[in-house]
């Protein structure tokens, strides 16, 4: 872990205090200009743009997905493990063969607006790739099954305690108020955990917005990379890169304190 | 008993999937009555209690609570209350919030909550802990908790699942006082289920004894182990003696009952005949030994005796197949000494002799004593 994970890391924090050169490359120099850059400059918006993405996206793929882990987690043994199996089946492409897939259905050309041109439902191709809907819909398709497996494992936590519920319902609360009360809290780790799965990849992620965009929706990812290797700025690109892990970091330190699962497991004294 | 009938079983069964667990099963429970289900494990008794909570659906008759025919309607609509067997606190949630919670549901104001949960806390002393989690309290507080956030609603009824099972002995005889206590101070109805006969005896206005989904006999405590209904009952409330025989004659009153050991006789019964299988039911403490007053029923060995205080309880082997149990009044310890042989003596009418059931309970050697302490 610390070799793979560590090394890398701190020799990208160790170039991003270093200068460019005058045509690309580093030059071994103390300095914080990159920073000052980043926060001083219009590539700053780019961070904000893209944490508003992240924010958007993980929160489409947590209401989407909460009821669908809710039906997994209360179906009978059989239809349960069909519904999961389907949950992981996109685990096994590549996400990047997937987001192919997406284009080609949303495209001008593409599958729906063949089948909506001959049932003469619309006359004109409608244009929805190469949007900024498109990147959300690209990023909020490969992220669902992130949100929805931690979330079923909380929810399937909670059917498998059903005293809590019944605990509920005898104090008086109805369905709905069961839920809010006592189901939605209890399963607030799943929440923590899938809403984390989806932030930190979000975050950082250059090819849908590079494919489903179009070139005309540029996040962090995207502005990283082409620092690069379009710009040839490493040190600029490592410290909008080493930006992003500090707002990751301090998220993950945040929801850790929401990640605890050991209260579904007290209570049984 | 006097009063209105707060709880009434209507024919009740209920079926999962294809076996029936509860038969037929009828039963009346009166305002402020302590009344306990008591069975054995698989009886039947959580059963009975989730369908007047209305956590399970009758599959056949019908329950009411004071009067209003509870079919169809859901737990949250009922004027019952339940302490769970694990207690089912809620884990996210503090202590104060745990109790305030029915309250919260029911919307009171925030000023009134405060009063009700600082009572409740109050009944079951646990004024101090308002603020802890619940994952911070031992076994003993977390009942308390449930306790006070079951009585914060004033339900008419509260139901009681084994509430007691998980502490240890010491602890559970103090909370049987607490209950008893807290169900004065009430005034409401506590139904409760337990498998220990002494809590059921110690605790209850009257005890249901289930076997099989089955209401076995309704009575009080002192009926229940002067006039058991049947070996079964007999078995399950108190310890007792069972002699498997059969009725040889019938004289003034009295069946002679002839077992593998030793001619008796015992009061004429219900569904007592000439050459009908009986089980004879004789209480350790009915027991006589080695003074042949009347004459013997039969000869033993004393085989091991457990000095306690006022009472000696005493195992005598007649034969490989057969050791009675006695209970013994006697202060002094050298009195029946291991390897004694002594007569076993006890009067007629001290003993009940039951219709043997088709799936009986009993074995000629069988000595069942509480459930808990069964054989030796
Ligand atoms: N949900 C269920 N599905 C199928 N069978 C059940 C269900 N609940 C209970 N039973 C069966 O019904 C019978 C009675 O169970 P119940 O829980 O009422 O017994 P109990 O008297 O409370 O036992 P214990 O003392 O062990 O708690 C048992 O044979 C049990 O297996
Ligand atoms: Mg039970």
């Amino acid at each position: 872990m610390i070799v793979f994970f560590g090394i890398p890391n701190l020799y990208m924090l160790f170039i991003s205090f270093m200068q460019v050169g005058g045509y690309g490359g580093i030059v071994y120099h103390f300095t914080l200009a990159n920073y000052h850059l980043l926060f001083h400059w219009i590539e700053f918006k780019v961070i904000v743009d893209s944490l508003i993405f992240s924010v958007i996206v993980t929160a489409v793929c947590l209401v989407v997905a909460y009821p669908f882990a809710y039906i997994i987690a209360t179906s009978p043994a059989r239809r349960k493990l069909i519904l999961l199996f389907l949950v992981i089946v996109p685990f096994w492409t590549s996400s990047l063969i997937r987001t192919f897939a997406l284009m080609f259905l949303i495209s001008t050309e593409g599958f729906i607006n063949s089948v909506l041109l001959d049932f003469h439902i619309i006359h004109q191709p409608l244009n929805m790739l190469y949007t900024l809907g498109a990147t959300y819909l690209g990023q909020f398709y490969s992220m669902l099954p992130y949100m929805i497996l931690p979330l079923y494992a909380s929810l399937q936590g909670v059917m498998d305690h059903p005293e809590y519920m019944e605990a509920s319902r005898d104090l008086g609360a109805g369905a709905s108020k069961t839920f809010w009360r006592v189901v939605a809290p209890l399963t607030i780790p799943g929440i923590a955990t899938g809403s984390l799965l989806v932030f930190i990849p979000t975050l950082g992620t250059f090819f849908i917005p590079l494919l489903m965009g179009g070139g005309g929706v540029v996040l962090v990812g995207n502005f990283i990379e082409s620092q690069f290797l379009a710009a040839d700025n490493w040190p600029f690109g490592a410290a909008a890169s080493a930006l992003v892990i500090v707002i990751t970091l301090l998220l993950i330190g945040f929801s850790s304190r929401y990640m605890n699962n050991a209260f579904l497991e007290e209570g049984n004294a | 008993m006097s009063g209105s009938v707060m709880i009434g079983l209507h024919g009740v069964t209920k079926n999962f999937a294809h076996t029936q667990v509860i038969r037929e099963f009828s039963l009346d429970i009166y305002q402020g009555e302590f009344v306990t289900l008591l069975g054995a494990s698989g009886s039947g008794k959580t059963t009975i209690l989730r369908m007047i909570a209305g956590f399970e659906e009758v599959s056949g008759g019908r329950v009411t609570i004071d009067g209003v025919d509870m079919t169809g309607l859901p737990a949250n609509l009922r004027p019952v209350n339940s302490v769970f067997q694990n207690y089912a606190l809620f884990p996210h949630l503090n202590v104060y919030d745990n109790v305030a919670f029915g309250l919260r549901i029911k919307k009171f104001p925030e000023k009134l909550i405060k009063e009700r949960v600082r009572e409740s806390l109050n009944m079951v002393g646990l004024d101090a802990f308002a603020t802890r989690r619940i994952r911070q309290l031992s076994g003993g507080q977390q009942q308390r908790v449930a306790i006070a956030r079951a009585i914060i609603n004033r339900p008419k009824v509260l139901l009681l699942d084994e509430p007691l099972s998980a502490l240890d002995l010491k602890l559970r005889k103090e909370m049987q006082l607490e209950l008893k206590r807290l169900h004065r101070e009430l005034g409401i109805t506590f139904v409760y289920v337990t498998h220990d006969q002494e809590e059921a005896m110690s605790m209850s206005d009257r005890i249901g004894v289930l076997a099989h989904g089955e209401l076995l006999q309704y009575a009080s405590p002192e009926e229940l182990y002067a006039n058991p209904a049947s070996a079964a009952v007999a078995s399950f409330v108190g310890e007792t003696n069972l002699f498997d025989g059969t009725v040889v004659d019938i004289v003034k009153g009295y069946s002679v009952i002839q077992t593998r050991h030793f001619l008796t006789k015992a009061p004429v019964a219900e569904g007592h005949a000439v050459g009908s299988a009986v089980v004879l039911s004789v209480r350790p403490e009915a027991i006589r030994l080695g003074d042949s007053v009347g004459a013997p029923i039969c000869r033993g060995i004393i085989m091991e005796r457990i000095f306690a205080g006022s009472l000696i309880r005493i195992w005598v082997r007649v034969d490989e197949a057969l050791t009675i149990q006695c209970l013994i009044h006697g202060t002094r310890n050298d009195e029946f000494p291991i390897g004694e042989e002594v007569d076993v003596i006890w009067e007629p009418n001290h003993s009940l002799a039951f219709p043997k059931e088709i799936k009986s309970l009993s074995e000629d050697s069988q000595l069942l004593g509480s459930n808990e302490s069964a054989g030796q």
